[in-house]
């Protein structure tokens, strides 16, 4: 079913869908989502051990094919995101790293600043790094020249569901930065997800309209063919829109007499 | 600072996750780590701010004062 190919981080991915393993009442789940949602990167996130309740390791939930995306959530800076992140390379699960750097309890918005400082330390250290963003010009532009591998502009808060509140600024970043961008956070629904792509972003990135779904697996399915069919329609070209009026679809001619 | 436990041998006092914790004088962090039931292959460490990739825990001989965390992968976006 796939078009083209998308390369990330040097990986070639046949998927434009990124999941998250967040917010899942039952993480066995975990693998069936995967599979429907033919996403083939899986964020997850770095916690201290509850040493009175270890509960079963998250990752033997994920496929071994897929690419382990580990966040810096719980950084509150630039230092903390890059002590998250070399733990989790220390884990032994690769070099990628979604830098994640919120001070901001209510609106969980990142901080451009501490994310450009930190994409920069990680990048140099050899990390391919996915930072989370705001979707401003300036802070994109920033991450390009700390040498991120894309950059990930919320398209709402994290886990609102609200959809592409941010798709001006969206598509000043699709016009301006060079790198891949990832529509991450705040998608809601599958038709949110295909418009981004029809847009022209490279990915999206869905974890709660995944996991709060009534039937979790069945809307991983409709987001992966949401992502490919605005893929397609990016790669097709968009159709003209008149402004007025209507030009008929069937001949005007030959009617009956 | 070593103290006498229980079975009378010498225990040590550490701080693991923020939380004050004793092991026996001489005890290694894997050997720890599974005798609190984790297996150590699925964590990673860092002990007074320096990383400890799985692979030594078994080499780490606990200290008294011992700042340790143990850290996981849990499900996130």
């Amino acid at each position: 079913m796939h078009c083209d190919n998308f390369v990330l981080g040097g990986k070639t991915l046949t998927s434009r869908l990124l999941i998250g393993t967040g917010k899942y009442g039952n993480d066995a789940l975990i693998p069936e989502i995967a599979e429907a949602s033919g996403a083939e990167v899986i964020t997850v996130a770095l916690r201290r051990v509850d040493m009175s309740n270890a509960k079963g390791n998250i990752l033997r939930q994920i496929p071994p094919h897929m690419q382990l995306l580990p966040n810096t959530s719980g950084a509150r800076n630039a230092d903390e995101a890059v002590r998250l992140a070399r733990l989790a390379r220390a884990a032994g699960v690769g070099d990628w790293i979604k830098i994640e750097v919120i001070s901001d309890t209510r609106h969980l918005l990142p901080d451009g600043y501490e994310t450009a400082k930190a994409t920069e330390i990680l990048a140099r250290d050899g990390f391919v790094v996915l930072p989370y963003m705001n979707p401003d010009l300036y802070v994109a532009r920033d991450l390009v020249n700390a040498g991120a591998a894309a950059v990930m502009p919320l398209g709402a808060p994290i886990g609102s569901n609200r959809g592409l509140a941010t798709r001006e600024m969206i598509s000043i970043l699709l016009e301006e930065i060079e790198l891949p961008i990832i529509v991450d956070a705040g998608i809601g629904r599958p038709s949110q997800a295909c418009e981004a792509m029809e847009m022209g972003a490279s990915a999206c990135l869905v974890n709660t309209a995944i996991a709060s779904a009534n039937d979790p697996v069945l809307m991983a399915a409709a987001f992966g063919r949401a992502v490919e069919a605005g893929r397609r329609a990016w790669l097709a070209g968009m159709g003209r829109v008149l402004d007025k009026g209507a030009e008929a679809s069937s001949p005007l001619t030959g009617f009956l007499g | 600072m070593s103290t006498i436990n229980n079975s009378g041998g010498p225990e040590l006092r550490f701080i693991l996750n923020g939380e004050a914790v004793t092991c026996p004088d001489g005890q290694n962090l894997g050997g720890y780590l599974t005798s609190a039931g984790l297996d150590p292959k699925k964590v990673v460490a860092e002990i007074n701010g320096q990383i400890l990739k799985p692979e030594h825990f078994t080499d780490y001989l606990l200290n008294a004062g011992d700042q340790v965390e143990i850290i996981h992968f849990v499900g996130g976006g």
